[in-house]
Protein backbone atom coordinates (compact mmCIF):
# COMPACT_ATOMS: atom_id res chain seq x y z
CA UNK A 1 0.00 0.00 0.00
CA UNK A 2 1.39 3.35 -0.94
CA UNK A 3 0.22 6.81 0.04
CA UNK A 4 -2.08 7.17 -2.95
CA UNK A 5 -3.71 3.82 -2.24
CA UNK A 6 -4.35 4.84 1.33
CA UNK A 7 -5.68 8.25 0.31
CA UNK A 8 -8.15 6.64 -2.06
CA UNK A 9 -9.16 3.96 0.42
CA UNK A 10 -9.77 6.49 3.18
CA UNK A 11 -11.91 8.67 0.98
CA UNK A 12 -13.93 5.68 -0.16
CA UNK A 13 -14.40 4.51 3.41
CA UNK A 14 -15.37 7.95 4.68
CA UNK A 15 -17.88 8.38 1.88
CA UNK A 16 -19.92 5.63 3.51
CA UNK A 17 -20.85 8.13 6.22
CA UNK A 18 -23.49 10.61 5.18
CA UNK A 19 -23.55 13.28 7.89
CA UNK A 20 -26.92 14.63 8.83
CA UNK A 21 -27.74 18.22 8.24
CA UNK A 22 -26.05 20.68 10.51
CA UNK A 23 -27.22 20.87 13.21
CA UNK A 24 -28.20 17.30 13.84
CA UNK A 25 -31.86 17.55 14.64
CA UNK A 26 -34.70 15.44 13.52
CA UNK A 27 -37.36 17.60 12.04
CA UNK A 28 -39.53 20.27 13.55
CA UNK A 29 -41.35 18.05 16.01
CA UNK A 30 -38.14 16.62 17.37
CA UNK A 31 -36.65 20.08 17.43
CA UNK A 32 -39.53 21.44 19.50
CA UNK A 33 -39.32 18.56 21.92
CA UNK A 34 -35.62 19.06 22.39
CA UNK A 35 -36.00 22.79 22.66
CA UNK A 36 -38.55 22.43 25.42
CA UNK A 37 -36.27 20.06 27.28
CA UNK A 38 -33.28 22.27 26.62
CA UNK A 39 -34.86 25.46 27.88
CA UNK A 40 -36.08 23.74 31.00
CA UNK A 41 -32.71 22.19 31.72
CA UNK A 42 -30.96 25.46 31.10
CA UNK A 43 -33.25 27.21 33.54
CA UNK A 44 -32.58 24.51 36.10
CA UNK A 45 -28.86 24.85 35.63
CA UNK A 46 -29.15 28.56 36.20
CA UNK A 47 -30.60 27.98 39.62
CA UNK A 48 -34.31 27.93 39.02
CA UNK A 49 -36.58 25.58 40.87
CA UNK A 50 -38.11 22.77 38.92
CA UNK A 51 -41.47 24.53 38.82
CA UNK A 52 -39.97 27.76 37.59
CA UNK A 53 -37.80 25.96 35.15
CA UNK A 54 -40.74 24.05 33.81
CA UNK A 55 -42.67 27.27 33.48
CA UNK A 56 -39.83 28.87 31.63
CA UNK A 57 -39.56 25.91 29.36
CA UNK A 58 -43.25 25.68 28.69
CA UNK A 59 -43.69 29.39 28.33
CA UNK A 60 -40.76 29.66 26.02
CA UNK A 61 -42.05 26.73 24.07
CA UNK A 62 -45.57 28.05 23.84
CA UNK A 63 -44.47 31.53 23.00
CA UNK A 64 -42.22 30.71 20.15
CA UNK A 65 -42.59 33.31 17.51
CA UNK A 66 -43.35 36.20 19.82
CA UNK A 67 -41.71 38.10 22.62
CA UNK A 68 -41.59 36.03 25.74
CA UNK A 69 -40.89 36.66 29.36
CA UNK A 70 -38.46 34.69 31.43
CA UNK A 71 -39.07 34.39 35.13
CA UNK A 72 -35.98 33.86 37.18
CA UNK A 73 -37.05 34.78 40.69
CA UNK A 74 -39.53 32.02 41.29
CA UNK A 75 -42.36 34.47 41.87
CA UNK A 76 -43.07 36.43 38.83
CA UNK A 77 -44.10 35.04 35.57
CA UNK A 78 -43.33 38.22 33.77
CA UNK A 79 -39.55 38.23 34.08
CA UNK A 80 -37.57 40.01 31.50
CA UNK A 81 -39.30 40.71 28.30
CA UNK A 82 -36.92 40.58 25.47
CA UNK A 83 -38.05 42.64 22.56
CA UNK A 84 -37.17 41.59 19.07
CA UNK A 85 -33.84 43.06 18.12
CA UNK A 86 -32.55 43.15 21.67
CA UNK A 87 -28.94 42.20 21.94
CA UNK A 88 -28.50 38.79 23.46
CA UNK A 89 -25.72 39.95 25.71
CA UNK A 90 -27.72 42.37 27.81
CA UNK A 91 -30.64 39.99 27.98
CA UNK A 92 -28.45 37.15 29.16
CA UNK A 93 -26.68 39.31 31.70
CA UNK A 94 -29.98 40.53 33.05
CA UNK A 95 -31.29 37.04 33.49
CA UNK A 96 -28.11 35.79 35.08
CA UNK A 97 -27.96 38.68 37.49
CA UNK A 98 -31.53 37.91 38.49
CA UNK A 99 -30.66 34.29 38.95
CA UNK A 100 -27.61 35.04 41.05
CA UNK A 101 -28.36 38.19 43.04
CA UNK A 102 -25.73 37.38 45.66
CA UNK A 103 -22.90 37.64 43.25
CA UNK A 104 -21.33 40.97 42.61
CA UNK A 105 -20.33 40.11 39.11
CA UNK A 106 -20.84 37.39 36.63
CA UNK A 107 -17.13 36.74 36.64
CA UNK A 108 -17.51 35.50 40.20
CA UNK A 109 -19.55 32.71 38.77
CA UNK A 110 -16.98 31.93 36.20
CA UNK A 111 -19.46 32.91 33.58
CA UNK A 112 -18.05 34.26 30.43
CA UNK A 113 -21.11 35.80 28.99
CA UNK A 114 -19.76 38.63 26.97
CA UNK A 115 -17.63 36.72 24.55
CA UNK A 116 -20.45 34.35 23.83
CA UNK A 117 -23.27 36.71 23.43
CA UNK A 118 -22.23 40.21 22.55
CA UNK A 119 -22.21 39.48 18.88
CA UNK A 120 -25.56 37.76 18.92
CA UNK A 121 -28.88 39.27 18.28
CA UNK A 122 -32.29 37.93 18.90
CA UNK A 123 -32.83 36.70 15.42
CA UNK A 124 -29.44 35.15 15.00
CA UNK A 125 -28.83 31.45 15.18
CA UNK A 126 -25.91 29.53 16.50
CA UNK A 127 -24.84 25.97 16.31
CA UNK A 128 -24.56 24.65 19.79
CA UNK A 129 -25.01 21.79 22.09
CA UNK A 130 -25.64 21.45 25.75
CA UNK A 131 -22.69 19.80 27.37
CA UNK A 132 -22.10 18.90 31.00
CA UNK A 133 -20.37 22.20 31.52
CA UNK A 134 -22.47 24.51 29.52
CA UNK A 135 -25.86 25.92 30.12
CA UNK A 136 -27.77 27.51 27.35
CA UNK A 137 -29.93 30.53 27.81
CA UNK A 138 -32.49 30.61 25.13
CA UNK A 139 -34.49 33.70 24.56
CA UNK A 140 -37.06 33.57 21.89
CA UNK A 141 -38.71 36.49 20.34
CA UNK A 142 -38.81 34.98 16.92
CA UNK A 143 -37.97 31.42 17.72
CA UNK A 144 -34.25 31.97 17.73
CA UNK A 145 -31.44 31.23 20.07
CA UNK A 146 -29.68 34.30 21.31
CA UNK A 147 -27.26 33.32 23.97
CA UNK A 148 -24.90 30.53 24.69
CA UNK A 149 -23.51 30.78 28.17
CA UNK A 150 -20.77 28.67 29.53
CA UNK A 151 -21.33 27.76 33.14
CA UNK A 152 -18.71 27.18 35.75
CA UNK A 153 -18.36 23.50 36.68
CA UNK A 154 -19.43 24.33 40.20
CA UNK A 155 -22.88 25.14 38.99
CA UNK A 156 -24.99 22.10 39.46
CA UNK A 157 -25.81 20.44 36.23
CA UNK A 158 -27.51 17.21 35.35
CA UNK A 159 -25.03 14.40 35.13
CA UNK A 160 -25.82 13.87 31.55
CA UNK A 161 -27.35 16.46 29.32
CA UNK A 162 -29.18 15.33 26.32
CA UNK A 163 -27.36 16.47 23.24
CA UNK A 164 -29.26 19.43 22.02
CA UNK A 165 -28.68 21.21 18.81
CA UNK A 166 -29.56 24.81 18.45
CA UNK A 167 -30.77 26.35 15.31
CA UNK A 168 -33.05 29.09 14.28
CA UNK A 169 -36.68 28.26 13.75
CA UNK A 170 -37.11 30.79 11.03
CA UNK B 1 -31.27 41.67 11.29
CA UNK B 2 -27.80 40.87 10.21
CA UNK B 3 -26.12 37.90 11.77
CA UNK B 4 -23.14 39.61 13.29
CA UNK B 5 -21.04 36.54 13.84
CA UNK B 6 -20.99 35.86 10.15
CA UNK B 7 -19.43 39.23 9.59
CA UNK B 8 -17.13 38.57 12.50
CA UNK B 9 -15.09 35.95 10.75
CA UNK B 10 -17.56 33.66 9.03
CA UNK B 11 -18.09 30.98 11.63
CA UNK B 12 -21.33 29.87 10.02
CA UNK B 13 -19.75 29.39 6.65
CA UNK B 14 -16.81 27.60 8.15
CA UNK B 15 -19.04 25.26 10.16
CA UNK B 16 -21.23 24.45 7.19
CA UNK B 17 -18.30 23.75 4.92
CA UNK B 18 -16.32 21.64 7.39
CA UNK B 19 -19.15 19.70 8.99
CA UNK B 20 -19.06 16.67 6.66
CA UNK B 21 -15.28 16.44 6.76
CA UNK B 22 -15.18 16.65 10.53
CA UNK B 23 -17.81 13.94 10.91
CA UNK B 24 -16.02 11.65 8.48
CA UNK B 25 -12.66 12.29 10.09
CA UNK B 26 -14.04 11.35 13.50
CA UNK B 27 -15.47 8.23 11.91
CA UNK B 28 -12.08 7.25 10.50
CA UNK B 29 -10.51 7.92 13.86
CA UNK B 30 -12.69 5.21 15.32
CA UNK B 31 -16.01 6.75 16.34
CA UNK B 32 -19.27 5.21 15.22
CA UNK B 33 -21.14 7.20 12.59
CA UNK B 34 -23.54 8.69 15.13
CA UNK B 35 -20.82 9.35 17.68
CA UNK B 36 -18.80 11.02 14.96
CA UNK B 37 -21.58 13.57 14.56
CA UNK B 38 -21.54 14.25 18.29
CA UNK B 39 -17.79 14.66 18.26
CA UNK B 40 -17.93 16.99 15.27
CA UNK B 41 -20.63 19.08 16.95
CA UNK B 42 -18.56 19.38 20.09
CA UNK B 43 -15.61 20.47 18.02
CA UNK B 44 -17.63 23.11 16.23
CA UNK B 45 -18.94 24.38 19.53
CA UNK B 46 -15.37 24.67 20.81
CA UNK B 47 -14.41 26.45 17.61
CA UNK B 48 -17.35 28.80 18.07
CA UNK B 49 -16.27 29.60 21.60
CA UNK B 50 -12.73 30.36 20.49
CA UNK B 51 -13.59 31.59 17.04
CA UNK B 52 -11.48 34.70 17.16
CA UNK B 53 -8.41 32.65 17.98
CA UNK B 54 -9.31 29.92 15.51
CA UNK B 55 -10.06 32.24 12.63
CA UNK B 56 -6.85 34.16 13.06
CA UNK B 57 -4.68 31.09 13.37
CA UNK B 58 -2.12 30.47 10.64
CA UNK B 59 -4.08 27.38 9.69
CA UNK B 60 -7.61 27.37 11.10
CA UNK B 61 -8.07 23.86 9.77
CA UNK B 62 -5.05 22.60 11.66
CA UNK B 63 -6.39 24.25 14.79
CA UNK B 64 -9.81 22.68 14.38
CA UNK B 65 -8.36 19.30 13.53
CA UNK B 66 -6.36 19.43 16.70
CA UNK B 67 -9.63 19.92 18.55
CA UNK B 68 -11.06 17.00 16.62
CA UNK B 69 -8.21 14.67 17.47
CA UNK B 70 -8.46 15.58 21.14
CA UNK B 71 -12.24 15.32 21.24
CA UNK B 72 -12.21 11.98 19.44
CA UNK B 73 -9.59 10.72 21.84
CA UNK B 74 -11.64 11.85 24.82
CA UNK B 75 -14.73 10.28 23.34
CA UNK B 76 -13.06 6.95 22.65
CA UNK B 77 -11.54 6.83 26.11
CA UNK B 78 -14.95 7.26 27.64
CA UNK B 79 -16.06 4.08 25.92
CA UNK B 80 -16.16 0.89 27.96
CA UNK B 81 -12.99 -1.13 27.96
CA UNK B 82 -12.78 -3.31 24.91
CA UNK B 83 -14.97 -1.03 22.88
CA UNK B 84 -12.50 1.77 22.48
CA UNK B 85 -12.62 1.94 18.74
CA UNK B 86 -15.75 1.32 16.77
CA UNK B 87 -14.97 -0.55 13.62
CA UNK B 88 -18.36 -2.09 13.20
CA UNK B 89 -18.85 -5.53 11.77
CA UNK B 90 -16.67 -6.27 8.77
CA UNK B 91 -18.75 -6.80 5.67
CA UNK B 92 -17.71 -7.66 2.14
CA UNK B 93 -18.57 -4.10 1.14
CA UNK B 94 -16.04 -2.81 3.70
CA UNK B 95 -13.18 -4.33 1.78
CA UNK B 96 -11.47 -1.76 -0.36
CA UNK B 97 -11.20 -3.07 -3.93
CA UNK B 98 -7.63 -1.86 -4.40
CA UNK B 99 -6.04 -2.57 -1.06
CA UNK B 100 -8.32 -5.56 -0.35
CA UNK B 101 -8.50 -4.37 3.23
CA UNK B 102 -11.18 -3.11 5.57
CA UNK B 103 -9.35 0.15 5.90
CA UNK B 104 -11.15 1.38 8.96
CA UNK B 105 -10.61 -1.89 10.75
CA UNK B 106 -6.94 -1.77 9.80
CA UNK B 107 -6.64 1.81 11.05
CA UNK B 108 -8.13 0.75 14.35
CA UNK B 109 -5.25 -1.68 14.82
CA UNK B 110 -2.72 1.14 14.64
CA UNK B 111 -1.47 3.06 17.63
CA UNK B 112 -3.59 6.14 18.22
CA UNK B 113 -0.91 8.62 17.22
CA UNK B 114 -0.18 6.89 13.93
CA UNK B 115 -3.86 6.59 13.10
CA UNK B 116 -4.33 10.31 13.66
CA UNK B 117 -1.41 11.21 11.45
CA UNK B 118 -2.60 9.00 8.60
CA UNK B 119 -6.14 10.38 8.76
CA UNK B 120 -4.95 13.98 8.83
CA UNK B 121 -2.46 13.54 6.04
CA UNK B 122 -4.30 11.25 3.66
CA UNK B 123 -7.96 11.94 4.33
CA UNK B 124 -7.82 15.59 5.34
CA UNK B 125 -4.94 16.25 2.97
CA UNK B 126 -3.03 18.29 5.49
CA UNK B 127 0.62 18.87 4.75
CA UNK B 128 3.32 17.55 7.04
CA UNK B 129 3.64 21.01 8.55
CA UNK B 130 -0.10 21.38 9.07
CA UNK B 131 -0.35 17.91 10.53
CA UNK B 132 2.49 18.70 12.89
CA UNK B 133 0.69 21.85 13.98
CA UNK B 134 -2.57 19.97 14.41
CA UNK B 135 -1.05 17.30 16.59
CA UNK B 136 1.47 19.49 18.32
CA UNK B 137 4.59 17.59 17.36
CA UNK B 138 7.60 18.23 15.14
CA UNK B 139 7.42 17.67 11.41
CA UNK B 140 9.96 14.89 11.73
CA UNK B 141 7.68 13.08 14.14
CA UNK B 142 4.83 13.31 11.65
CA UNK B 143 7.05 11.80 8.98
CA UNK B 144 8.17 8.93 11.18
CA UNK B 145 4.63 8.19 12.36
CA UNK B 146 3.45 8.24 8.77
CA UNK B 147 6.17 5.85 7.77
CA UNK B 148 5.52 3.48 10.65
CA UNK B 149 1.78 3.60 10.11
CA UNK B 150 2.11 2.80 6.44
CA UNK B 151 4.50 -0.02 7.24
CA UNK B 152 1.99 -1.54 9.62
CA UNK B 153 -0.79 -1.24 7.08
CA UNK B 154 1.40 -2.89 4.47
CA UNK B 155 2.16 -5.68 6.88
CA UNK B 156 -1.54 -6.18 7.48
CA UNK B 157 -2.14 -6.12 3.75
CA UNK B 158 0.50 -8.76 3.22
CA UNK B 159 -0.94 -10.81 6.03
CA UNK B 160 -4.33 -10.71 4.36
CA UNK B 161 -2.83 -11.70 1.06
CA UNK B 162 -0.95 -14.59 2.67
CA UNK B 163 -3.99 -15.88 4.50
CA UNK B 164 -6.13 -15.75 1.39
CA UNK B 165 -3.72 -17.83 -0.69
Amino acid sequence: MNEDDLRLALKREAAVVQPGALPHIGGREEYDRRRLAGVTLAALALGGSLAVAAWIGLHGYASSGQSVGFATDGESSSGDVVPAGCQGHSAAVSILEDAYPDYSSLEDLGLDVASRTQALSVDSAEVGRITPRAAVVILMSDGSVVAIVEAHPSIAAPSRWEPYSLQTCG
Amino acid sequence: MKHERSSDGGFDDYAASRWPVLVRSAYLLGCSASDAEDVAQSVLLQAFRHWRRVSTAISPDAYVHRMLINESRRHLRRKPLGAAVDTGPSRPSDIDPDTRMDVRHALAQLPEDQRAVLVLRFFNDLSVTETAAAIGVAAGTVKSRTSRGLDLLRAMELGKADSST
